[in-house]
């Protein structure tokens, strides 16, 4: 739509936008981009300045922007490659950028002079002085700058007065400081007869230099030294110049056998040389150097070492000797931390050693050990496993050798341990001992713990099938047999674990854990059989209870329900009484007995066995449980007797408790007893107040914010706020506290619609009138100030 | 973990490789006992049948190898350092020209950029 007067090829950037492009780009020193757009000027003029189907040398005409474009194009190809030389650190590829700018350019003297200075940086000396010449010629006039890059041909040629006569050809006003630098260099390395007259600059490298020749190497380092605590930022001319003096200092101190300074100096060196586009040809002696200070040092100080292999390794990754004294030396720090107890630097480094070779055995064995003793369990098992997994690949090989199976083992079990210590599925400590028996089938100690893992994760065939390796092994005994009779039980095979409970029995009677295994397995038996309403195979499997055990109450109990059930009172109850007698001294189980005299209406029975209990134990827990189990059979009045005489016993948290209890009973008034209780039996629970706001929150009154039950709430829970305030040992009430006051702000009908989500079929809202105010109502306490610790501000 | 950490090594003690058999291993405990006899030596006897005992028994043995790190493991053998193919070349001369030459093209080649640059065509 309205495209249709577009054309479908766009031209693009004409030569001119090309052009133009290119100069931003020199500007930005971006010297790639600009010769891509270079060639891309150059083809399309190419394009332009030859018709097709022409003949080649036909003249056509070219427009004059054209003409001016393909002008422009040498020089600005030339300044391109320039940008890239400077931006290279390599000389050689100096070199070549600036050959193609010389050839696109070649009346350019300054980028023959160029060429030259890369030349002398890459040693090309006799190329460098032909390119000299022609620079020569292109530059008749001299100039400091080609007076500067004949003295250098010349000095590198071994002719320093020629050297000398080029300088001084140059006039004092263009005696700049790259003149004075070159002429001091000049009168160093030349001699006396080389110097020049005027020469006015000292430059510490120069100095330092002298100092050297003449053998003063103290003199010399202090030299290097004073220059090196420069505080601006260096040309990268410059910084080459300090970076050398640096490299001197460090060169100084090897030869006068002084390791670790002259390191020191070299690893420095390393570090700033890296980030530097120029190479120098001390670089190549500076790891050789370097490389034999470390070696020397390695037994005294092997982290200074360490540390020079790794920053060579770092900056040339190539470098044969720096990567393999780099791991040496790793491993070297590793052992030593190790031993020295630095178990974060000796995890640290035998992980960085795996990076390399991940399957180094002593640095999984190292790194595993490490990790555990930095109290990393769970890591340590990663570790222990890879370690375990290489010597299950290595087994066959490695199993004659001497201890090698014992240490696998050793492995595998204490990976088993660590599982189990840091809580890992039980399923991955089943798969770790079933790994290990593959290699080690024979092992009875492994198939048993992978039999009870299996059972405990409840995969009881596969439990079978090692029960069944076992059996092979070791032949079948009374232990097998419960074992696969709890197995098969689990397997739901009922039928074949009874058979096989029955003659573990027979093979041991007197193994009393069998017995335990065969009731329990019994008990499950018993209720599947009831939940089928096959009720005579119930009372069958009691009575093997009972034969196995006649002192399994349990059994009696449920014998004496299906007795009762059926009418056969006389019968049951004559049971319900065994189990008394069978365990004399368990309130707990008269309790018991009672709920079943109460299921089936016999109060009396049911008292007495209650105040039995009670004679046992006149605590509160076994008071509450009985006023507890009579509200299961409906008869509060029953259990609030039994409550009143918990709560003689009862601490506030206890009566607060049976304070609940009576409100989820509808015993509005009971409940504000046991309350005051609490209030009373200490005034300063926060407890007691923060119940009563939850009881006076649920009245229908309660909704209303102006109302008298929302105002007594919130007294209520400001009274539990200070309470809890006073006391650091009542923090935890804090979060309840705010959890009401958030609830409170809640607007009346979404609490209305809360409460009614929560109200069940029956309920009724608690009446304004009951109990309200209730005759148990007291006055907040005097709360002191406390007396320690920070307020705690809400 | 059997803590054995600081516990004397027993390979140490029997001056023997972590790898040696138990042929090798009895064949050290008697020579070391020949040469610290109980009589003469009860210390040193009880040390030598202590780490005898570990290292015969294949479950201590194969504890201590997992569990301990083993100081006997050189920390680092100069032996082992790999060397540079050449000698650093001591200060000379020739070395001296050579850097100040390169530091002065590079020099000469930034202030010639630096002109090229500077002016405009």
């Amino acid at each position: 739509m309205g495209n249709k007067s577009k054309s479908k090829h766009r031209p693009g950037p004409s030569v001119v936008d090309l052009v133009e492009l290119v100069r931003g780009h020199l500007r930005r020193g971006q010297g790639e981009e600009a010769l891509e757009n270079l060639r891309a000027a150059e083809a399309k003029l190419r394009q332009a300045t030859q018709a097709p189907g022409q003949s080649p040398g036909k003249k056509i005409s070219i427009p004059p922007h054209l003409v001016a474009a393909q002008n422009a194009l040498p020089d600005l190809f030339a300044r391109a490659r320039l940008i890239l030389a400077r931006q290279e650190a390599e000389p050689r590829r100096k070199v070549e950028h600036l050959r193609e700018a010389a050839a696109r350019v070649p009346r350019d003297g300054r980028i023959a002079l160029a060429l030259v200075a890369a030349r002398m940086m890459a040693g090309e000396k006799d190329a460098a002085a032909a390119d000299f010449r022609r620079a020569a010629e292109l530059l008749p006039s001299g100039g400091g700058l080609a007076a500067r890059t004949l003295a250098m041909a010349a000095l590198a040629s071994g002719r320093p007065i020629e050297a000398k006569e080029a300088l001084e050809r140059v006039s004092p006003e263009e005696r700049d400081a790259g003149w004075q630098r070159l002429a001091t260099i000049v009168g160093l390395l030349g001699g006396l007869d080389a110097r020049i007259e005027g020469v006015r600059e000292s430059f510490p490298l120069l100095t330092g230099v002298e100092h050297l020749a003449r053998g003063d190497r103290d003199a010399a380092l202090r030299q290097f030294a004073s220059s090196l605590a420069q505080d601006r930022q260096p040309t990268e001319a410059e910084a080459a110049l300090l970076t050398t003096e640096l490299f001197y200092a460090g060169a100084i101190r090897f030869e006068a056998g002084e390791d670790e300074a002259a390191l020191s100096s070299l690893s420095e060196v390393l570090w700033i040389a890296s980030s530097y586009r120029w190479r120098l040809p001390w670089m190549s002696r500076l790891t050789a150097l370097g490389h034999t200070a470390a070696n020397r040092l390695a037994p005294t100080n092997p982290s200074l070492s360490l540390k020079w292999w790794e920053a060579v390794a770092r900056h040339f990754p190539d470098d044969p000797v720096a990567r393999t004294n780099q791991a040496l030396g790793l491993r070297a720090r590793a052992i030593k931390a190790g031993i020295d107890g630095d178990f974060e630097t000796c995890a640290k480094s035998w992980d960085e050693i795996l990076l390399a070779n991940p399957q180094n055995e002593e640095a999984l064995k190292n790194l595993a050990l490490a990790r555990e003793k930095c109290g990393r369990p769970a890591e340590a098992i990663d570790a222990w496993r890879r370690l375990d997994r290489l010597w299950q690949q290595q087994f066959k090989q490695r199993a004659v050798e001497s201890g090698f199976k014992e240490r696998w083992l050793t492995l595998g079990h204490h990976i088993v341990k660590l599982l189990l210590d840091t809580g890992q599925p039980v399923s991955e400590v089943v798969d770790q001992l079933e790994a290990m028996l593959r290699h080690d089938p024979e092992n009875l100690d492994l198939r048993r713990q992978a039999f009870d893992r299996l059972i405990e994760i409840e995969l009881p065939e596969r439990a079978l099938k090692h029960l069944d390796k076992i059996e092979q092994q070791d032949g079948r005994n009374a232990n097998t047999v419960v074992r696969r009779a709890v197995a098969l039980a689990d397997a739901d095979r009922w039928k074949e674990a009874m058979s096989h409970f029955e003659e573990a029995i027979a093979l041991d009677p007197g193994n009393q854990s069998f017995r335990r295994a065969f009731l329990l397995f019994l008990d499950r038996e018993v209720s599947a059989s009831l939940d089928r309403r096959n009720i005579q195979r119930a009372i069958d499997l009691l009575n093997r209870q009972l034969a196995l055990d006649g002192a399994y109450f349990p059994a009696y109990g449920q014998l004496a329900g299906i007795k009762l059930s059926a009418g056969e009172y006389g019968e049951g109850k004559k049971l319900l009484e065994k189990i008394a007698e069978v365990v004399p001294d368990k309130w707990e189980i008269r309790i018991g007995i009672a709920k079943v005299y109460l299921q089936f209406d016999f109060a009396k029975d049911a008292a007495r066995h209650f105040e039995f209990a009670v004679s046992l134990s006149d605590s509160f827990s076994c008071l509450e449980a009985i006023g507890k189990t009579y509200l299961e059979f409906d008869l509060p009045g029953k259990a609030v007797k039994y409550f009143d005489r918990a709560a003689e016993k009862a601490d506030v948290e206890q009566l607060v408790e049976l304070s609940n209890l009576m409100v989820d009973e509808g015993r509005r008034k009971d409940a504000n007893r046991y309350l005051a209780m609490a209030k009373k039996a200490d005034p300063l629970h926060p407890l007691p107040w923060l119940s009563d706001t939850l009881f006076l929150l649920e009245k229908r009154g309660a909704f209303l914010p102006g109302s008298a039950a929302y105002r007594k709430a919130q007294a209520a829970l400001e009274t539990a706020a200070k309470l809890t305030d006073a006391n650091p040992a009542y923090q935890k009430y804090l979060e309840p506290i705010q959890a009401i006051r958030d609830e409170m702000k809640k607007s009346p009908v979404d609490r209305m619609i809360e409460l009614l989500d929560r109200m069940e079929v029956g309920d009724d809202w608690e009446q304004d009138d009951d109990d309200f105010p209730n005759e148990f109502d007291s006055e907040p306490p005097f709360i002191p100030p406390p007396t320690r610790g920070k307020q705690r501000r809400r | 973990m059997d803590e054995i950490h600081h516990r004397e090594d027993p390979y140490e003690i029997l001056e023997i490789a972590a790898g040696a058999t138990e042929a090798e291993i009895k064949q050290a405990y008697f020579a070391k006992v020949r040469r610290h006899p109980p009589e003469s030596d009860p210390e040193g006897f009880k040390r030598i049948r202590a780490a005898y005992e570990i290292l015969r028994s294949a479950q201590q043995r194969a504890e201590l190898d997992l569990f301990q790190f083993d100081r006997r493991v050189a920390a680092l053998d100069p032996s082992q350092l790999a060397r540079p193919e050449v000698e650093a070349p001591k200060i000379s001369t020739a070395t001296i020209k050579e850097d100040l030459l390169a530091i002065e093209a590079l020099f000469l080649f930034e202030d010639v950029a630096s002109d090229i640059f500077r002016t405009e065509r």
